[in-house]
């Protein structure tokens, strides 16, 4: 391309209408007169609508999810006991509302510290700072009804009694 | 419809729970297969790759965007590590059907814009390949590209003016 009077990052803005009018009535008014911009945007459309046409799923596939597809996926579904203990004190301790800033700090550093002597490739510092990541963001986690409807998690019931 | 609580309950090992959401987002994982492999077979893998992996990680969901955005994203990045990982035999597959693409009937313009589109989309890196996926063929906006990729929005707007200049340049040499 020869015409130096818009960047090509310029012209493919114009291409996706990411300008605004008074810019794009400028390159519109430009192209009218340069066939070097003309068939560079040309050129890029073209690819675009290749894409488009080319990587199109057929409909019949669209609309075909394999069947036993999640027969497949149900078989190699796997999480240990350990993911699953940790994720609940994590989804606890994201519930500031619930625990005390100071005790839920505490707590998670008492129970990371359990772990961490236990689990194999477990990093105490990076859990630590990932809790309390979520701990100073705005949102709680998890809906009311969860901890309540849950009393199975031995760390839930201390949580709940305010043993930890 | 899924809610925190079905999400929570999948998180902490529960397969009846996975099993909705899996129920209602297979269609948009399942499209999505299609578009990044190109091919039943390989999107039936890539698919199932997807749900595996999302039954483990799950938990990385922080509830600050929507559920289907997170998963959105999640799922093409799953996808292009699926098919780094296992390049060598999608390429294999890939080319098995191209050799069956080329018999007498293949002269169709729609066969061969579908062997010229998987070359050069096969010929760019996968991050350009990715934005292309979502800018030209999903038709999402700069915006949408931003919040499903985590790119910064003026990022996004370089990175696709470079991935086509890659593609027009990939372009030149395979129709030249
Ligand atoms: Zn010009």
């Amino acid at each position: 391309m020869r015409c130096k009077k818009y960047s090509k990052k310029l012209l493919n803005r114009h291409i996706d209408n990411d300008l605004n009018e008074i810019k794009k009535a400028d390159i519109d008014k430009h192209l009218k007169s340069c066939a070097d911009c003309q068939s560079y945007i040309a050129e890029i459309k073209k690819i675009g609508v290749l894409l488009k046409t080319g990587l199109k799923p057929a409909r019949r596939d669209l609309n075909n999810i394999p069947e036993g597809l999640w027969e497949k996926i149900e078989t190699k579904l796997e999480i240990t006991d350990g993911d699953i203990h940790l994720r609940r004190v994590k989804f606890i301790t994201l519930r500031k509302l619930w625990v005390p800033l100071a005790a839920a700090a505490a707590a998670i550093i008492l129970i990371v510290g359990g772990l961490g002597r236990n689990g194999n490739e477990f990093n105490a510092d990076e859990y630590v700072s990932e809790q309390l990541d979520y701990i100073y963001g705005d949102k709680p986690m998890v809906s009311e009804n969860y901890l309540n409807e849950d009393s199975n998690g031995t760390v839930i019931d201390m949580v709940i009694k305010g043993e930890l | 419809m899924i809610n925190d609580k079905i999400i929570v309950a999948a998180a902490d090992g529960d397969r009846q729970a996975f099993s909705k959401i899996y129920e209602e987002f297979n269609d948009m994982v399942w499209g999505l297969a299609l578009k990044f492999t190109e091919n039943t077979q390989v999107a039936e893998d890539g698919a199932a790759e997807i749900f595996v992996k999302l039954y483990k990680k799950i938990d990385k969901f922080d509830f600050r965007s929507s559920f289907k955005t997170w998963l959105y994203r999640f799922s093409v990045n799953t996808l292009l590590n699926f098919l780094e990982k296992e390049k060598r035999r999608y390429t294999a597959r890939i080319s098995d059907e191209m050799a069956e693409e080329g018999s007498p009937q293949a002269a169709q313009k729609k066969t061969d814009d579908k062997v010229l589109v998987r070359t050069l989309l096969s010929r760019i890196k996968p991050g350009e390949r990715e934005i292309m996926i979502l800018r030209e063929i999903e038709g999402r906006s700069y915006k949408e590209i931003a919040e499903i990729t985590g790119m910064k929005l003026g990022t996004v707007k370089t990175n696709i003016y470079r991935a086509r200049e890659s593609l027009r340049k990939v372009y030149k040499e395979e129709t030249a």
